[in-house]
């Protein structure tokens, strides 16, 4: 088993921050990714930064993932690629499959590895939401992220007329994206009346004659085996369609831009309290202003509410410098210092490009982490089985703010897949509800929603939506991610050992 | 779909050493290294597999390893999450269809 001072868990700009940081101070670190190179999302964002220069701002991403990924080397970072860590354990172990890209011509490149850490820093970013819609599961409809690594990092495009659903950033730049890389965009829809990103980039999408729809939103994808077009409906106040308001795209492509939601699976499983954030993406671990998340852990990045590129690298720097104290490699008066600088400039980016609601909800995570911290009562890192998270937000305060916009749901048809490994649709959940399913692990007991291969990585959100319209009760109190290994797919093959690593 | 050769920010594409893959026993070019749901859409071809309950098609969804909807037989193992896995020279990839039968893949649009 391979011993270290401190593990980082995930490559993007947190990540790669913190592991530089940690080991500058002269820890051990090794830094471990699933993707097959690091940097994150960074690796696939072709447009400038916004931000001071301390920041990179004026870089592209792609520029600034290999400035951040050399640091991290020369500073003595150990970095493990094709990487995914499928399990935690009570005691601080982290389970490593390595290669899992591997298939029947080389099974024994599949390799599972243990790694002990002093201390764990988190840096797991976030994950796209997903929308329900009829034909959503049709060949052509996808991720926007799914789209721009398809442009930006593999050079092909994924569609020649695209249907862009939401207008956050993310929406936007990759329409510009698509744009470059020479598609067609028909429209951005966007089901609130505003548009949800920075109006410079919306200004660039519009010169390019790209029209916003807001008020919209996606109604339907059709076609036999790939999408040929797409339907969006208007809506009113209350998120209801408007009648024959609907209007159709011939696309061949849709691309879901409906947010992003931190990726706390192995938060979970260290055992990290979760609160309810929309402003942040959904659940996210509370968190020290050191980002201490459990005893031992840290956790920097969009896995503590979805921010920016720049907030990551600050948030990675800050777990980075805790951990090392945490190790007495740092001083407490190099600690305080750094600390108070880094705060500072985090204080400053979240003037500039945040909204009051996404600075207030982060303020109000950091406080209620450190009062919890304060009363010692996060022992959790110890128990295999951690209490449901005692849900800190007041029930029913965020109903108005389901996990994504209410689009359509109430009319959402009962032939819609919902969960898309094992084709359940939202007929049979209703169903399941209906006889008394409670909670998503119900449904999923008597539907199989949430079983098949994702573990209910994308439907676990929309079976969630689903109890909260039934029940009249707000989303969050049904949404919580389970955290049972394996969280990644691994073999029974690798699991037993076939391959497996006892150096 | 295609290849982005013209792009106003990244360079170029090189000249990539490639590789053939088949598909559905079709041989076709692809580059080395790259994803095969890449080499695929390079290819005009989005559907990857059938379900086993609806029969009906799937393709590339999250893109990330994440929603494993663009799984499909490669090299006589199935549930290959194509987003992911790498195409190699001489690689045999079909169309997943669980109900047995060997439907071949949609025609390039």
């Amino acid at each position: 088993m391979r011993t270290t001072d401190v593990t980082v868990i995930g490559a993007g700009p947190a990540g790669l921050a913190a592991a530089t940081e940690c080991a500058r101070a002269g820890a051990d670190v090794l830094l471990i990714d699933a993707s097959r190179q690091v940097g994150g999302q960074l690796v696939r964002q072709t447009h400038k930064f916004f931000g001071s220069s301390a920041h990179m701002a004026g870089s592209r991403g792609i520029d600034i993932a290999r400035r951040l990924g050399k640091e991290a080397k020369e500073s003595g970072v150990q970095i493990w690629i094709d990487s995914a860590v499928h399990n935690l354990t009570p005691t601080g172990e982290i389970h490593v499959v390595q290669d899992r890209l591997a298939c029947a011509e080389k099974p024994d490149a599949v390799k599972t590895r243990q790694v002990s850490a002093r201390r764990i820093i988190l840096a797991t970013g976030a994950r796209e939401k997903s929308i329900a819609f009829p034909g959503w599961t049709l060949p052509g409809v996808m991720g926007a992220g799914a789209a721009q690594t398809m442009i930006n990092l593999h050079r092909v495009l994924p569609g020649r007329r695209v249907l862009m659903v939401g207008s956050g950033n993310v929406g936007l730049i990759v329409t510009y994206q698509l744009l470059q890389a020479g598609a067609e965009v028909a429209a951005v829809v966007e089901a609130a009346c505003d548009i949800g990103g920075y109006q410079v980039h919306a200004a660039k999408v519009r010169r390019a004659g790209v029209p916003i729809l807001t008020s919209q939103a996606i109604h339907s994808a059709r076609g036999r085996r790939e999408v040929v077009g797409a339907t969006a409906v208007e809506l009113d106040g209350q998120g209801n369609a408007r009648p024959n308001t609907r209007r159709s795209f011939s696309v061949d492509t849709v691309c879901i831009a409906v947010g992003l939601r931190p990726e706390i699976r192995l938060a979970r499983m260290a055992g990290c309290r979760l609160i309810f954030c929309p402003p942040l993406g959904g659940w996210t671990p509370i968190h020290t202003e050191h980002m201490c998340v459990a005893p031992r852990v840290y956790a920097a990045g969009d896995i503590c509410g979805v921010e920016e590129a720049s907030t990551a690298m600050e948030e990675g720097r800050l777990a980075g410098m805790a951990a090392s104290a945490s190790l007495g490699l740092v001083t407490d008066e190099r600690l305080r210092r750094r600390t108070g600088q880094i705060q500072s400039r985090l204080q400053q980016l979240r003037g500039a490009t945040f909204s009051r609601r996404r600075r207030r909800s982060k303020q109000r995570l950091i406080r209620q982490g450190t009062e919890e911290w304060a009363t010692a009562d996060w022992r959790i890192y110890c128990s295999r089985r951690p209490k449901e998270p005692a849900i800190p937000v007041q029930a029913g305060k965020n109903s108005a703010q389901l996990p994504a916009p209410a689009e359509e749901d109430k009319s959402l048809r009962d032939d819609t897949i919902i969960c898309r490994c094992e084709e359940v649709t939202a007929g049979e959940i209703r169903t399941a509800i209906s006889r008394g399913a409670r909670t998503v692990s119900a449904v999923k007991r008597r539907t199989r929603a949430g079983m098949g291969l994702c573990q209910g990585r994308t439907c676990e959100m929309l079976v969630a939506r689903l109890l909260s319209q039934a029940t009249r009760q707000p989303a969050d109190v049904f949404a919580v991610d389970h955290r049972r290994p394996p969280v990644v797919p691994v073999t029974f093959g690798a699991l037993a050992g076939d391959s497996h690593d006892s150096s | 779909m295609r290849r982005i050769n013209q792009h106003p920010i990244l360079q170029g594409l090189t000249e990539d050493e490639s590789v053939t893959i088949y598909v559905d026993g079709i041989p076709m070019k692809a580059i080395a290294g790259e994803p095969i749901a890449s080499a695929l859409f390079a290819a005009g071809i989005r559907t990857f597999r059938f379900t086993p309950r609806r029969k009906e098609p799937r393709g590339f969804y999250c893109g990330i390893g994440q929603c494993t909807d663009c799984m499909m037989q490669v090299d006589g193992v199935a549930n290959v999450r194509t987003c992911v896995t790498p195409v190699t020279d001489g690689m045999q990839i079909r169309t997943q269809n669980p109900a047995g039968g060997e439907q071949p893949c949609a025609p390039p649009m």
